[in-house]
């Protein structure tokens, strides 16, 4: 079959990318038509997407599974294996799927009002289609290449997105109040873009040991012969742990997770409809994606080749989501500008997946309950979080200001944006019955599940940390709708500009994904009594299905009734702990939250660490940007310069010296007739020019190259065994 | 398409005296007629891609009894003439505003014998170039390639910048010095084996001296690739020649050497493979060492040079590997890096052209001004951090994969020089994309308000070589495929 009727036969999974990339490329073209026909062309082409990925959705059913479709083969890789161009389409890429483009139409409607007037709306819409096109890619990609693809195509639109206000207008600065740091939109592209840049290499690096011993790079395949290609790796040792950890380098990057989590900080330089899609809801989910889709590899190795370097997979990700999670969620205790306070809360949640991911292969029974739970969290992290952010946008757009100690009070004036945001953040905060508490829970069962030493440290680790996140959730909610106006506003007030509620546009996408997400929150408790229509329980059998597509063999275990209730129970205690430090220190104001931790000698210490992220940011800059462009410079300096430098230097000159005694000497001579009365003179200029041509032009260009020639004769004779 | 490769090659040769005529009445609008032969080149190797596979086109005849000179496009010949002679049709057509304005900075009048010399030594260094990458012949092969040395001296030494007699010179003395290394491999080859032929070196397996003859061409073709310790020319002679001859001298020229050392070398079997250590640390340093140099520089061509270096590196990590994927990736990066840098050279050409500044530290926001410029900066960044969906993705992948396939059977050195490969790319990407902050991002300094976007006659070639560089980055199989092929039976 040719291409076009191959996509003809199953237009969805293909046409869900190709046309919002497409989209993409006629922007600039609508946009020198009519930009009202561009603005809707976006619309229209996300909304097209969105279609294209809920045509998906009857496939779930197994009789109509479609699983890996071929189309065409993109090159021929010499083992005779073609790399072929495909998507898999399970369960786990359709659900993902219709997460993505469902929250990327609705942002994209909201980007219409929050954008408009903006001049270069033709780069906007374009990068923002192509981010549509690479993400969905990403998730439908049969094989690793293609899914790098998207992956790097993602990061790109990132990149271009979070520097979109590239010409660093004070205002736009991110971070300060000064004397801390501000960086410019333009330096925190960059900073993302190396940053998730770093975890690629690490990725390409493990896809490069994988093949070596694979010979493939489709999802279906790696997992269907892992017991063999695996069981060769295992022969040298440190082999598989070295893959598994390089492997996890790119969701760590692309996820923001810790070491390389400090990006995502950064990120909210761009539009808040950028952050939003990209830096909450999709992207960074990427990694979450990538982990899930590997881990039966993993598990097999764990659990059915009984491996034990298998499981560092696991153990990674798990303990590096657990500290994650407490780490970030310990910075949004103390930071001052909104949208920080959300991006390190994404930052901690993310944490929580990959926890809950980790968690899947450290027990035989755990696998389904942990992959359930990451993916749960994400789907319910992907409503709340989207919508909390483009609370945030709204707000910001009104009052003008990036620090929450400029606002306050601002209830009053906003109520449908303070509701909206409030149900998004008691979601977040993991109070039942919200989409949020079942999801957390999930994860604290699976943690249950496993019930190893690790796995109770680090269920520990996401206990209290969810107590943080309780406790900065009620200190942002305070901070911005209540209590009274701060100076800045009534500045603002005095100069004619009045607080307003967002426009519709603004405000009914917000809603939908609230109420989305509330349906979701209903369905969860109402699952309780009727499983049939628990959220959990819809994607567990989805992950189950996926599972028995790839041939996973499972060996689930039952989920004790003493099991659930032990999650509640300790999520109860978190609530009450957290609430009640919440309540006193940022709702009653009882406890002057400033002062006493001013006064407080213990405690200013900790302020000013979590003030500064832990100092990780400084040291990354110290070493990596300062400390390598010293490097770069004394190199250049003392070495390229006073010594490479000066030899080649000192060749050019005494050549160019010889040629210059040559024409005085032998062109003026011949011409002016001197070769009658000095033609001695000349044998003996010629002769001496010769010699320095000798000494100058042929001996050190030639004795420093040989010089080098033997030193590889030597080198060779002795090691290469000549 | 009718045609033959002799015709490729002569028809710009011949098209010199007349374009040297020409020249002197039309002035600059001679570039069109440079054109003419560069694209019908161009369009006959197009042509050739389809049925490459199965019939490699040769071209043989006699040119002393017992030597046979000869032009031969196989699927690993092709993708580099082709690149040569599209960047070389390409660039000439940018030449011509670029050339028109620094001459008349030069003799302060429009000098149309300066034009005419111009593209006359440019016809004659692409042809040249083109010969260097179809010859079967080593004795032939060096005609060529002292002939692509000559004209490249002289279009620095008469149009470049700065002290351009003196980098001229130490340019061609470098040349010239490579070049006499190789020679003496080559003669000594052909004392073992009796002929000129390329094909024949396979001969040379098991020959007493098979090791020295490898090793004077590798050192020979490495001082024009300018691998570190021999690079010292390089970023001199690329800062100062004319901007569309850097296009050309910086991807299209120094990747030559790595293309023949594939050619000749490589089949040679076990010299290249087994001082894999030695190659392979040889190509990481000189990755390493130019991207490093790359963070240092304030002259944005200087920088360019530096980073071509490091490219360098990309390209010999991926031959020193000896595998069919780090082979074919480091011929798929000939071609990405020299789309791509290409490209990056064209835009700061286009920038030195319009603001007359080459001090990245006086530059800034000029993205709002030049947004073509910028675009296709961006892309050309792209290309050379390995970016999809650029070609640069494609062959920065292979080179990589292919350079993980020795000693991966164990915790080897040569595993551990692969790991610092990869992870050293990251350095590319940062200095790239470093670089397109300083210049085109950040608020626009005074001096810089009334900058215009440069003409169409330089943004389009810069967008021919982008839309070239993504359609081969979104589809390489045609190229791709049979080269994989050709370098796995290579192998055996």
């Amino acid at each position: 079959m040719n291409p076009i009727e191959i996509i003809l036969e199953h237009p969805g999974p293909w046409l869900a990318w190709i046309i919002p990339i497409l989209g993409a490329i006629m922007m600039p073209i609508l946009g020198k038509i009519n930009h009202k026909l561009r603005d809707y062309g976006a619309v229209f082409f996300a909304f097209l997407a969105l279609v294209s990925c809920i045509s998906m959705i009857p496939y779930l059913n197994a009789e109509h599974a479609l699983g890996d479709i071929k189309l065409i083969t993109w090159m021929t890789l010499p083992n005779g294996t073609p790399l072929e161009f495909g998507v898999l389409v399970d369960p786990l890429s359709i659900l993902i799927c219709n997460v993505v483009a469902f929250i990327s139409f609705l942002i994209i409607v909201y980007s219409t009002s929050y954008m408009h007037g903006d001049p270069h709306m033709d780069r906007y819409w374009f990068l923002f289609l192509y981010f549509i096109g690479s993400m969905l890619l990403l998730v439908l990609a049969d094989n690793l290449v293609m899914t790098l693809i998207g992956w790097e195509g993602v990061g790109l639109c990132s990149y271009g997105l979070i520097g979109y206000y590239y010409r660093d207008a004070k205002e736009r600065w991110l971070g300060g109040p000064p004397p801390t740091k501000m960086y410019p939109p333009s330096h925190a592209g960059m900073k993302a873009f190396v940053v998730t840049g770093i975890g690629d290499v690490f990725i390409l690096a493990s896809i490069f040991i994988l093949y070596q011993y694979a010979g493939t790079f489709n999802y279906a395949e790696l997992i269907k012969h892992s017991e063999e290609w695996l069981s060769h790796m295992a022969a040298v040792p440190g082999l598989i742990s070295i893959m598994a950890i390089f492997l996890l380098g790119g969701p760590i990057g692309k996820s923001a997770q810790f070491p390389l989590h400090e990006w995502l900080p950064e990120a909210m330089a761009g539009p808040t409809s950028v952050s939003a899609l990209i830096h909450a809801a999709t992207m960074v989910k990427a990694g979450v994606y990538l982990v899930a889709r590997m881990s039966p590899i993993f598990y097999i190795g764990t659990w059915n080749l009984h491996l034990p370097e298998a499981q560092v997979y696991f153990i990674a990700i798990a303990c590096i989501g657990a500290f994650t999670a407490f780490l970030a969620a310990s910075q949004a205790l103390v930071a001052l500008e909104l949208k920080k306070v959300l991006a390190y809360s994404t930052v901690s949640q993310i944490g929580y997946m990959m926890l809950g991911l980790g968690l899947s292969g450290l027990s035989e029974g755990a696998f389904v309950a942990g992959l359930t739970s990451g993916i749960f969290h994400l789907v319910s992290h992907a409503l709340f979080k989207a919508a909390l952010f483009l609370c945030a946008g709204s707000v910001i757009h009104s009052v003008e200001t990036i620090y929450m100690s400029n606002m306050g009070g601002l209830g009053k004036y906003m109520p449908i944006t303070k509701i909206l945001m409030l149900l998004s953040t008691l979601s977040l905060a993991g109070i039942p019955p919200f989409s949020g508490f079942w999801s957390k829970d999930s994860i604290f069962i699976a943690g249950l599940i496993v019930g190893t030493p690790l796995a109770m440290v680090l269920y520990l680790v996401a206990a209290i940390s969810a107590a943080l996140t309780l406790i900065y959730s009620i200190r942002y909610i305070w901070m911005v709708f209540y209590g009274d106006k701060s100076k800045f506003i009534k500045d603002l007030e005095h100069h004619g500009h009045h607080v307003h509620e967002a426009s519709k546009t603004m405000w009914i996408p917000i809603a939908i994904l609230v109420i989305v997400m509330s349906g979701v929150s209903l369905l969860g408790l109402v699952g309780q009594a009727i499983p049939s229509l628990n959220p959990e329980i819809f994607i567990e059998h989805q992950i189950d299905v996926t599972l028995e597509n790839l041939h996973v063999e499972l060996h689930p275990t039952h989920v004790e009734g003493t099991t659930k209730l032990l999650a509640y129970a300790s999520s109860a205690t978190i609530i009450l702990v957290g609430g009640i430090i919440g309540w006193l220190f940022y709702w009653t104001r009882k406890i002057n939250s400033w002062e006493f931790v001013t006064k407080n000698k213990i405690l200013k210490p900790i302020h000013s660490f979590l003030w500064n992220r832990w100092f990780l940011n400084d040291l990354y800059y110290l070493i990596f940007v300062q400390g390598i462009l010293a490097l770069g410079k004394v190199i250049f300096d003392l070495f390229e310069v006073k010594i490479m430098i000066p030899i080649s230097d000192y060749v050019a000159g005494m050549s160019q010296k010889i040629s210059k005694v040559t024409y005085s000497n032998i062109e003026e001579g011949i011409i002016f007739g001197k070769i009658n009365t000095s033609f001695p003179k000349l044998i003996l200029s010629v002769y001496q020019n010769f010699r320095k041509t000798q000494t100058g032009l042929l001996s050190i260009n030639i004795v420093y190259i040989m010089i080098l020639f033997a030193a590889m004769m030597i080198w060779m004779i002795y090691f290469g065994g000549l | 398409m009718y045609g033959s490769l002799w015709l490729a090659v002569l028809l710009p040769i011949i098209f010199i005296p007349i374009v040297y005529f020409l020249g002197r009445q039309l002035g600059k609008r001679v570039s069109w007629v440079a054109l003419i032969p560069l694209l019908y080149s161009t369009f006959y190797l197009i042509s050739l891609i389809g049925g490459i596979t199965n019939n490699p086109v040769g071209e043989y005849f006699y040119w002393l009894p017992g030597i046979r000179f000869g032009l031969y496009a196989d699927s690993l010949s092709l993708p580099i003439a082709l690149t040569v002679s599209m960047l070389g049709a390409v660039i000439v057509v940018y030449s011509q505003t670029y050339m028109s304005h620094s001459i008349h900075e030069q003799y302060h009048s429009d000098n149309n014998k300066a034009h005419a010399t111009y593209y006359a030594l440019y016809l004659w260094y692409v042809a040249s170039m083109m010969g260097v990458a179809l010859s079967t012949n080593l004795f032939q092969f060096y005609l060529f390639f002292e002939m692509m040395i000559i004209p490249s001296w002289a279009l620095i030494n008469s149009y470049g910048s700065g002290e351009r007699e003196k980098i001229a010179l130490m340019y061609l003395l470098w040349s010239i010095v490579g070049a006499v290394i190789f020679v003496t491999g080559v003669f000594s080859a052909y004392a073992f084996t009796g002929s000129f032929e390329i094909s024949s070196l396979v001969n040379l397996i098991g020959t007493p001296w098979v090791g020295f003859i490898v090793i004077s061409m590798l050192v020979g073709l490495c001082v024009k690739m300018a691998l570190f310790g021999l690079h010292i020319w390089l970023p001199f002679a690329h800062a100062e020649a004319p901007t569309p001859i850097s296009a050309l001298l910086s991807p299209a020229m120094i990747g030559l050497a790595a293309y023949s050392i594939v050619r000749m070398l490589l089949p040679i079997e076990g010299v290249l493979n087994a001082n894999y250590i030695f190659t392979l640390s040889w190509g990481l340093i000189t990755m390493l060492y130019g991207g490093l140099m790359v963070l240092s520089q304030t002259d944005i061509k200087r920088l360019l040079a530096y980073s071509s270096m490091s490219q360098m590196g990309y390209i010999f990590v991926g031959i020193a590997s000896a595998t069919t994927l780090g082979v074919s990736g480091g011929i798929m990066h000939y071609v990405s890096h020299g789309l791509g840098k290409a490209i990056l050279f064209l835009s700061v050409g286009a920038i030195m052209h319009q603001t007359g500044i080459r001090d990245i530290r006086q530059l800034g926001g000029l993205a709002a001004k030049m947004p073509i410029t910028a675009l296709s900066f961006i892309i050309g960044a792209m290309n050379i951090s390995g970016i999809p969906p650029t070609l640069g993705f494609v062959s920065k992948f292979l080179i990589f994969l292919g350079a993980f396939g020795p000693g991966i059977h164990e915790i080897s050195t040569e595993f551990i020089l692969a790991v610092i490969a990869i992870l050293s790319t990251i350095l590319t990407v940062g200095y790239t994309f470093w670089t397109m902050r300083r210049i085109f991002y950040g608020p626009l300094p005074t001096h810089l308000e009334n900058v215009k976007e440069a003409s169409p006659m330089m943004t389009v070639p810069m967008m021919v070589l982008c839309l070239f560089s993504i359609v081969l980055g979104i589809y390489p199989t045609q190229i791709l495929d049979p080269l994989i092929s050709l370098i796995a039976s290579m192998f055996g």
